[in-house]
């Protein structure tokens, strides 16, 4: 599937999926703490990589 | 369940939703772990008993008669979410 699309300048990127191993159920935050953080697994709390980091999707080598 | 004002119940029944949706995701991918399975029984039982005290004190939370509403219509009265203070 073509997560690409071409309105705008140039071809943006609509989306990109990460998926994150999950480890079997250990704790979790308590509701309050999980709505604050988007998930109640502290194991997947900030696992984004900050945006200087952020990898080269393929099809913007060559740009 | 001590005493909660309507904004604290509110962030309580949308914080049980949240957990529930969760654990909902993680046992669709482990489905014969017994710790989250009853961890998920355990927050679909709060988020009911929740729902029904925040309904019997301030109405309906939804319609499609998942809810009765009682004297008036008013499922539509509710806050937005982004309408609470908590």
């Amino acid at each position: 599937m073509d997560y690409h699309h071409a309105i705008g300048p140039g071809r943006m990127e609509l989306a990109r999926a990460f998926v994150c191993p999950q480890p079997a159920y250990a704790q979790r935050f308590n509701p309050v703490e999980g709505l604050k953080h988007g998930t109640i697994f502290p194991e997947l709390v900030r696992v984004y990589v900050p945006e200087p980091e952020r990898p080269v999707c393929p099809r913007e080598v060559g740009k | 369940m001590r005493a909660m004002n309507r904004d604290e119940l509110m962030l309580r029944i949308q914080a049980l939703e949240f957990t529930a949706v969760d654990l909902n995701l993680f046992l669709d991918t482990h489905p014969c772990d017994a710790r989250a399975l009853a961890d998920y029984n355990q927050v679909a039982a709060a988020l009911a008993q929740t729902v029904a005290v925040y309904e019997q004190m301030y109405g309906p939370l939804t319609n499609f008669g998942r809810s009765q509403s009682c004297g008036r219509w008013a499922w539509v009265e509710q806050p937005w979410p982004w309408e609470t203070q908590a």
